[in-house]
């Protein structure tokens, strides 16, 4: 995040600007999300998923293992829908600021540290 | 009437509303490549959504699927697993690959990675590696809609005439329209594989043990391993923790690596859709807790198929459904089929001629247009030659293709975000690491099992391919600045 910091720079005192705020939000965020789905790999394969490896209880009729699965797959989409609503809100406030600002540097909203 | 005429009558009506919405799909697109390739980069999120899901879950999904869970139980659970998990990278790999597409005009995969790393050898290697692994695919597509329609008309129409009949409509659309009937019939073809998954997913088990949780009690009584992590091997045997794991990380890494799959970056109307879609994709996935339902619902009936692939229409055919029901099952198996089948033809063809020939030759738009609507039908042809073809070893070239399509993504994240790279590094690791593939999927063949733990071969290729990347492209000359940083910093690279 090369440049993300920089934009409401303009202030002088030591406690974080608007824009400060919004990059370390959006950057939590992410990194939520992608705590999530390592998370999610790391317990569908060996040896994560010893821990839950089992057919009891059933949950909706279904093995717990399976549903175990399921459940993972379906807050799959909850998570992308945060990080989604996070990274839109984040590249349009940035928009905002660059449209009041025009002399500053724009808000870059492409995440950079996946891989 | 007789009953399999009726289910006949089924089948060649949805093959009739198929074919008109693949007709009239192209009506809007323009008469460029990008319009056939790319539909004019304009598919919106309900298209988009579709074309994914239906694209990525084929007839191995609907009936392998099922298959795997009757015959090797919980190893199923694999399939459940990647698809998330493959699909996430794209929600900020697919905008800036589509950012980097629209600015240079690219419209398949090989362009953006030879745009990158200039190399006509490797545009080349990336055409022949696509379409070694797509003609067995579109294949065993065609031999599922075949062997389908033979089984639910009680053989009097063959697999040969089947799988023409189904195919011959995906010939035509495709050949008229492009992407735009890709598009287009898998949002018809979605929505009805989805329907008919989740409604037989749930009657089955009522039908035949009164409810999901009673099938999986009595399983776990008189079948105990098949409900356990990781399941069985088709053999029957447990199978290997590593052998499971690794098919879920290879899957995972060679998802979105498939050209058809990665082309589609190319067609979306703007960044937020392919984001959106992403987002949604998960609940396409969920589509496979019915499609194991049905698999496990056949594990203790007395009678099996002679194949554990056939245990849907097997269960379907046994469970005295109306005729209307069987029919709309076999047109929901012939969605699965062809709205993969339909993505592959129009992609080996767009691939075979933009990155094949048109590195090596000039073509004016109007004949790269006509050049790819011949290879659909050579492509075409050459896969129904081998559906056909009972002695066809071509699914083992199948097995493989993963371990070699997963070779595509380190080249794909060299490209977008690594500066370093160089084409030396990159064609040295596709190389080594499709060769290292190769190499542990023959000699296991072969019966000398060399793998370490069972991985999976993409992975061991993996192993080496990325040590090699980056060894290779730290030696030899860096690129221009100002060229990497059109791909690595799209925003600023302008």
């Amino acid at each position: 995040m090369r440049n993300a910091p920089s934009a409401e720079h303009a202030g002088t005192d030591s406690s974080p600007t608007l824009g400060e705020r919004r990059v370390k939000r959006v950057r939590r965020v992410r990194a939520g999300a992608l705590a999530y789905f390592a998370l999610f790999l790391v317990f569908v394969i060996w040896p994560g998923a010893l821990l839950f490896n089992r057919p009891l209880p059933l949950i909706l009729g279904l093995p717990f293992n399976m549903a175990v699965i399921a459940a993972w797959v379906a807050f799959g989409s909850v998570v992308l829908f945060a990080l989604d609503r996070s990274e839109r809100r984040h590249a349009t406030e940035g928009r905002a600021d660059d449209e009041q600002r025009p002399a500053d540097e724009p808000i870059d909203s492409t995440p950079r540290e996946v891989r | 009437m007789e009953r399999w005429q009726l289910i006949g009558i089924i089948i060649l009506l949805y093959c009739a509303v198929t074919l008109a919405i693949g007709l009239r799909a192209g009506r809007r697109t323009s008469k460029s490549v990008t319009g056939y390739v790319a539909g004019d980069r304009r598919f919106g999120l309900l298209v988009m959504y579709f074309v994914t899901g239906a694209t990525v879950f084929s007839a191995f999904a609907f009936l392998g699927g099922p298959g795997w869970a009757y015959s090797r139980g919980a190893a199923a659970f694999y399939i459940l697993s990647y698809g998330t998990l493959g699909i996430v990278p794209w929600y900020f790999i697919g905008p800036r690959a589509a950012g980097i597409g629209r600015r240079f005009g690219y419209v398949t995969q090989a362009q953006l990675l030879t745009g990158r790393f200039p190399s006509r050898f490797l545009s080349l290697l990336l055409a022949a590696l696509s379409l070694a692994a797509f003609v067995p695919y579109i294949t065993l597509q065609m031999r599922g809609a075949g062997i389908v329609i033979e089984a639910v008309t009680d053989g009097h129409v063959s697999l040969y005439l089947g799988a023409a009949l189904a195919y011959g409509v995906v010939v035509c659309y495709v050949l008229r329209s492009g992407v735009a009937a890709v598009g287009w019939t898998n949002t018809f073809q979605g929505i009805f594989m989805v329907v008919i998954a989740w409604s037989l997913g749930i009657y089955l088990p009522f039908r035949l043990y009164g409810g999901v949780g009673e099938m999986f009690e009595r399983i776990l009584a008189e079948r105990p391993e098949m409900l356990s992590l990781p399941g069985l091997t088709a053999a029957g045997d447990p199978w290997s923790w590593g052998g499971y794991s690794s098919a879920i990380l290879v899957s995972a890494v060679g998802l979105m690596m498939w050209p058809h799959l990665f082309m589609k970056a190319f067609t979306a109307r703007d960044d937020r859709t392919l984001r959106h879609t992403v987002v949604l994709f998960p609940t396409f996935v969920l589509f496979l807790v019915p499609v194991f339902l049905i698999g496990f619902a056949g594990v203790l009936q007395p009678e099996s198929p002679s194949e554990p692939d056939f245990v849907l229409p097997f269960l379907i055919l046994r469970s005295d459904l109306p005729a209307l029901v069987v029919g709309l099952f076999c047109a929901g198996a012939l969605s699965a089929s062809m709205s993969t089948g339909d993505a592959l033809l129009h992609a080996a063809a767009s691939v075979t001629v933009e990155d094949g020939v048109r590195p090596f030759a000039r073509l004016s738009d109007r004949t790269q247009r006509r050049l790819m609507q011949l290879l659909v039908l050579i492509v075409g042809a050459a896969a129904y030659y081998f559906a056909i073809d009972e002695g066809s070893s071509l699914v083992v070239l199948l097995l493989t293709a993963y371990g070699i399509i997963c070779q595509f993504a380190p080249p794909l994240c060299a490209a977008l975000f690594w500066r370093r790279a160089t084409t030396p590094g990159v064609i040295s690791g596709l190389v080594a690491g499709s060769l290292t593939a190769v190499f542990f999927f023959t000699t296991s063949r072969l019966g000398m099992e060399l793998r370490p733990f069972d991985l999976h071969e993409g992975i061991l290729g993996l192993l080496v391919h990325v040590p090699v990347l980056v060894g290779v492209s730290l030696a030899t000359q860096p690129q221009d600045r100002a060229h990497s940083d059109a791909f690595v910093n799209p925003k600023t690279g302008e």
